[in-house]
């Protein structure tokens, strides 16, 4: 500041004083013309933020109208669910009963020694309604096929055992193999195409690929040991779901009936 | 340091057209002419001229009530200046700065919000979103001043 502070509060005081006076003019239409001239001469000032406010409230409608639909469309899904499940709740049972209907619990009887990893023996047979190729499970989770059947009594082949190759899909790539054993209690995946990206974790169903064993049979999943073949290609080690090193109760589900 | 000044008063028109109907554009013309005005003592009688000008065009362009802006930026401006000579250069440190800057446009507003039609039922959700905006052209122009008083070594 300038020692001489007088002028300055003069002009300060000279500055207020035209500003309230100016207000007076309020409303008039000199007041209202000035206005206007001069928010016609902002126009290429403010037309960007204008644009940019556009732009913000379309996206926040874009954003809050795709919410919705998306709330809207969930809404609609879980009452066609529902639709669906009470129309087709009959078949749905029926289906489960025949499923029940369709299996039949057998209790492992003789188990050898020698082949342990190759055969075992139930106490159901042809009298029972099993007939050879009925795929047999344990927990749910396929361990072999039905060889040989007599009047109460039937051989199973596990999937351990190497006569046994059981064409099988890779339930996440829907790559196709076959399962076969190595008679020493391990199960490898092998014939899989070399440029599929198999990984640890992946489950196994059995592949529709001939009416020897029904699809969809789950059989077990991928691990993380694997070996390269003489034709180079790789195969994988797979843990089966059930349990085959302690087999006392099997299902057998009998193909001898048809499906509803 | 007119083209400084003519740059913020632009700056706070596209602020108060993008901010339009949400809440008020922080006062950047006020705060830069404080900045400019309290560091460049030559001039002060050019720029509290300077601040009636900013404040009638302000008034023309948004409030429809000539000369009330003006009137309340030269106060601002001077009561500023009058303080801020009467503090010793020794005495002028960054945070005295800093409160005297954010006095200067707490009042200022509050004086607008009090006097608009509009400004009493827009509420402190609108206030609180002008503070927000404002804080960061308060903290720049602290730092501007922090390196000013570095710069002259006071």
């Amino acid at each position: 500041m300038t020692e001489n502070r007088q002028g300055y509060i003069i002009s300060g005081l000279c500055a207020v004083a035209l500003g309230l006076v100016l207000t007076l003019g309020t409303g008039s239409p000199f007041t209202e013309r000035a206005m206007g001239l001069w928010t016609d001469c902002l126009v290429w000032l403010e037309q960007p933020a204008s644009h940019l406010r556009g732009f913000y409230w379309t996206g926040r409608k874009w954003v809050l109208e795709r919410r919705f639909l998306i709330d809207k469309l969930s809404k609609m899904e879980e009452e066609n669910d529902a639709l669906f499940l009470s129309l087709h709740l009959k078949d749905a049972l029926d289906l489960r009963d025949f499923l029940l209907e369709s299996t039949v619990n057998a209790m492992v009887d003789l188990r050898l020694p020698l082949s342990w990893w190759k055969e075992i023996r139930i106490n159901q047979g042809g009298m029972d309604g099993l007939s050879p190729g009925d795929p047999v499970l344990q927990n749910g989770f396929l361990i072999g096929r039905v060889n040989r059947v007599d009047c109460s009594k039937s051989w199973i082949t596990l999937l351990t055992s190497t006569e046994e190759m059981t064409p099988v899909v890779i339930r996440e790539t829907r790559d196709v193999g076959v399962v076969v054993g190595d008679g020493m209690g391990g199960i490898w995946l092998c014939y899989i195409p070399l440029d599929s990206e198999i990984k640890a974790g992946m489950n196994l169903d059995t592949a529709l690929i001939s009416e020897i064993i029904p699809p969809g049979v789950p059989v077990g999943t991928v691990t993380d040991d694997m070996r390269d073949n003489e034709q180079g290609y790789r195969e994988y080690r797979i843990s089966s779901g059930a349990d085959l090193s302690r087999l006392y109760d099997v299902k057998v589900f009998r193909r001898g009936d048809k499906l509803p | 340091m007119i083209a400084v000044l003519v740059f913020a008063w632009c700056l706070q028109d596209f602020l108060q057209a993008l901010f339009l109907g949400w809440t008020n554009s922080p006062d950047v013309f006020l705060l830069t002419l404080l900045t400019v005005g309290l560091l460049d003592e030559t001039a002060e009688h050019r720029y509290l001229w300077i601040a009636f000008i900013g404040g009638v065009l302000i008034d023309l362009r948004w409030t429809g009530v000539p000369g009330m802006h003006g009137a309340l930026f030269c106060v601002a401006y001077m009561t500023s200046g009058l303080f801020w000579a009467f503090i010793p250069k020794e005495g002028r440190v960054p945070y005295l700065f800093l409160s005297l800057i954010t006095v200067n446009l707490v009042v200022v507003a509050l004086f607008r919000w009090v006097l608009s039609q509009v400004g009493l039922p827009i509420g402190t959700a609108s206030f609180g979103a002008w503070v927000l905006l404002t804080v960061p052209f308060i903290l720049i122009s602290w730092l501007y001043y922090c390196w000013f008083y570095r710069r002259e070594n006071v």
